[in-house]
């Protein structure tokens, strides 16, 4: 019986990748320079803000440290424009709640914002924490805030999953030897990791992981 | 004495002259009939659903061998076959040097019996030194063995007796653990016309356990819709692309699998396409 699940954010629990792309894009406008396209911004998300800007940034002369302000400006402004909560996400997280699964959002981006976005669709109070990049542990695919949740809770690991759409969530559910879960309908990258489990939907996430 | 057999599925089916039966035989698993034919040469039936017949099965058995073996990344040494008693997919995967063992999973001891007495043509399979029979269940015999396999392939019946536990989302789960890195399943994966709901539900599983995985389309007259699939997955690369190929020496061994056919099979009609990604 499932006891712990740690949720990726952005491309598992929110399609966000337009807001995330327009911050991105309104930042390199600020600098003069022309639109990245969605699959390149696509492409360099996963593993934080700061490596987000800095490939945004690439063969520019322009402070990463600068670019990295205004787009975290930009984008706190305008989190939810167009940002929706994948299908089947609400209902999901009933279900968890309902079976006394204790949920956790773990989260390369800033806990604020996670929290603002996750208040927005209102469904941060079924999170039992929303730790994100600045909570204190390292980054994806570091274990350390999968290990600190499952201790927190008293699971046992193979009673613990990991659901998310990238190979850093992958990698830090291998890490902690965690089930891993792989969101197949996010906008992240497998690359060399694997899963134990992928799925199309968050529906059929739910129904796996309680049946 | 001449008599047409037929195998009937929801109001249409297939029907072959037939000029003599040569085995007649009711096992605990299922009811095993082959044939001698007016065109077809042997065919056989299980349950009175056609298996194969000495026409077209080059087809199906080339494949189901060949898919999983040339889109394995690294050159396999150890394969498993699980159901196949007729021996056709070993007498393909025989052709290949490279394997050092070739194990075979077949329920039923009788098909393998009455392969060796009446289908020559498919149980010289049985002759290839590195072959190893194992009678008894498939989906037992992949727990007991992980970690083992460079390619598994599931030459089963359909989903209904003894093949019932082959279509299962738990076998996929096993057949992954079976498998050492990067190894690649294939399996038989019924008719998108005949079966969609079966198919469907095949590939779907293979999609849950594995990164890369497709369904491909094999060409086979004698089973009803004349189509068949092999879903083929793996965690390394992608199925749909053959990784290693034939020599010319192989190639001439060889009547249906080509790199370019591997490829080709994973092109699916847009309504086939559609029920692979609901």
């Amino acid at each position: 019986m499932t006891e712990v699940i740690a949720f990726d954010l952005d491309g598992t629990l929110i399609d966000s990748m337009e807001d995330i792309a327009g911050a991105v894009n309104r930042m390199r406008e600020s600098f003069g320079l022309v639109p990245l396209s969605l699959a390149e911004i696509k492409a360099a998300t996963g593993n934080g803000a700061r490596l987000l800007v800095s490939r945004a940034l690439a063969g520019t002369d322009i402070p990463v440290e600068e670019g990295l302000r205004r787009q975290r400006a930009f984008y706190s402004e305008h989190p939810t424009d167009t940002t929706t909560l994948y299908p089947g996400v609400r209902e999901g997280l009933e279900l968890f709640r309902s079976k006394g699964i204790r949920l956790a959002v773990i989260t390369n981006k800033q806990t604020p914002l996670a929290e603002k976005i996750l208040h927005a669709f209102e469904v941060d109070s079924f999170f039992d924490v929303i730790w994100g990049g600045d909570s204190g542990f390292p980054l994806k695919p570091d274990p350390a805030a999968l290990l600190a949740f499952q201790t927190q809770c008293g699971a046992a690991k193979e009673k613990c999953w990991m659901l998310g759409d990238h190979y850093t969530d992958m990698g830090a559910g291998r890490l902690a030897g965690f089930n891993r879960a792989f969101a197949r309908w996010g906008f992240g990258e497998i690359r060399d990791e694997s899963f134990d489990r992928a799925f199309s939907s968050f529906a059929e996430f739910a129904a796996a992981v309680t049946e | 004495m001449e008599r047409w057999v037929s195998e009937v599925n929801a109001g249409w089916g297939l029907t072959v002259k037939t000029t003599q039966q040569l085995c007649d035989i009711q096992t605990p698993y299922q009811h095993i009939e082959i044939f001698e034919t007016v065109n077809l040469g042997h065919l056989m039936m299980l349950d009175g659903i056609v298996q194969l017949s000495s026409y077209d099965e080059f087809a199906y058995h080339e494949m189901m061998a060949n898919l999983p073996f040339y889109s394995c990344a690294h050159l396999p040494e150890k394969a498993l076959v699980i159901g196949g008693g007729d021996g056709g997919v070993l007498r393909e995967l025989g052709k290949h040097p490279e394997l050092k063992s070739i194990d075979i999973c077949e329920i039923d001891g009788e098909v393998i019996k009455a392969a060796r007495e009446f289908l020559p043509e498919t149980a010289c399979g049985y002759d290839d030194e590195r072959v190893h029979i194992h009678v008894g269940d498939g989906s037992l015999f992949v727990q007991e063995h992980p970690g083992s396999y460079d390619i598994i392939i599931v030459d089963s019946t359909d989903p209904a007796g003894p093949g019932e536990p082959l279509f299962g989302e738990a076998f996929y789960g096993n057949l992954k653990k079976a498998l050492k890195p990067g190894g690649v399943i294939g399996t038989q994966a019924e008719s998108y016309f005949l079966l969609p709901e079966i198919a469907q539900r095949v590939v779907k599983f293979a999609g849950t356990f594995f990164k890369s995985y497709g369904f491909a389309q094999i060409h086979v007259p004698t089973y009803p819709t004349g189509v068949i699939g092999c879903c083929v997955a793996s965690d390394e690369g992608d199925v749909r692309e053959p990784k290693r190929f034939p020599d010319e020496a192989m190639q001439k061994k060889l009547r249906y699998y080509t790199p370019e056919v591997h490829r080709g099979a994973f092109m699916l009609p847009g309504f086939a396409r559609e029920l692979f990604e609901k």
